[in-house]
């Protein structure tokens, strides 16, 4: 997993997996590297082959953590794998999922 | 069920079905693990994407609620996971030492905010049949899912 930042973007790369080993280190870092001037974290899941109901759990956080910051967490080019188990769940409909 | 070795799950006519059986150190990348190699396994009998996929979540749902619930005493004893593959369903079991819980009728999922509690939503959604047996020092969470497309070499 990568993170840096651009301006108020925060970005996330290298996401490979969103499980119960690997969700819990993405949910810490990324409110780790939070900086007063983000408003926006970008997760990269275009090289995510697989979430489970922690992944969804850690993005659920995030999305939580932003929204008291006034920020949006993004899912960016979500693999198939990934929105098919977001739709199952319903939660494609509140997670914003942008297509670069 | 007796304290002791767990028991191989053998469903009728399995003796003549491709099966898999493995035991896991009680760990979530264990865990991860045991659906991964699951996984590897079934390609060999035709399923498709799609069924390799929901095995493979479903498999560590699964899993993980072995790990994350098992007894103290028990975390030295592995869990296992078995499957069998027929021609027109898969069958797949996952032995635990937790407590056990009683599985609802109905699982509904969370509210958006709640951070877990989909874990059993997906298990029920993405097989036909999830049952949860309860034994003396043994669980049996036991899923089964007709095939998509019957077999092609079975």
């Amino acid at each position: 997993m990568k993170i840096y930042s651009q301006g108020p973007i925060l970005h996330v790369t290298d996401l490979n997996e969103l499980n119960a080993t690997t969700a819990p280190a993405l949910r810490d870092n990324v409110r780790a590297a939070l900086k007063p001037e983000t408003t926006t974290v970008e997760l990269d899941m275009s090289d995510s082959k697989f979430i489970d109901s922690s992944g969804l759990g850690a993005l659920i956080a995030l999305q939580k953590t932003m929204a008291t910051k006034q920020g949006v967490l993004r899912i960016v080019n979500p693999t198939s794998t990934v929105v098919q188990v977001l739709e199952l769940t319903r939660l494609h409909r509140v997670l914003e999922i942008v297509r670069k | 069920m007796n304290d002791g070795p767990v028991a191989t799950f053998v469903p009728p006519g399995s003796e003549t079905r491709p099966s898999f059986r493995t035991e896991f150190p009680c760990t979530l990348l264990a865990a991860r693990d045991a659906a991964m190699e699951l996984r590897r396994f079934l390609p060999s009998e035709g399923l498709s994407e799609t069924e390799l996929d929901a095995w493979e979540l479903a498999t560590v749902e699964v899993a993980n609620n072995a790990v994350n619930y098992v007894r103290d005493s028990a975390r030295e004893t592995p869990f296992v996971v078995e499957a069998a593959v027929g021609e027109s369903h898969v069958d797949g079991r996952v032995w635990d030492h937790t407590d056990g819980f009683e599985m609802p009728e109905n699982v509904e999922l969370p509210e958006f905010e709640d951070e877990g509690g989909r874990g059993l939503f997906l298990i029920k959604t993405l097989t036909d049949s999830a049952e949860y047996l309860r034994g003396k020092s043994a669980n049996c969470f036991a899923l089964s899912k007709a095939r998509t497309e019957p077999a092609r070499h079975l």
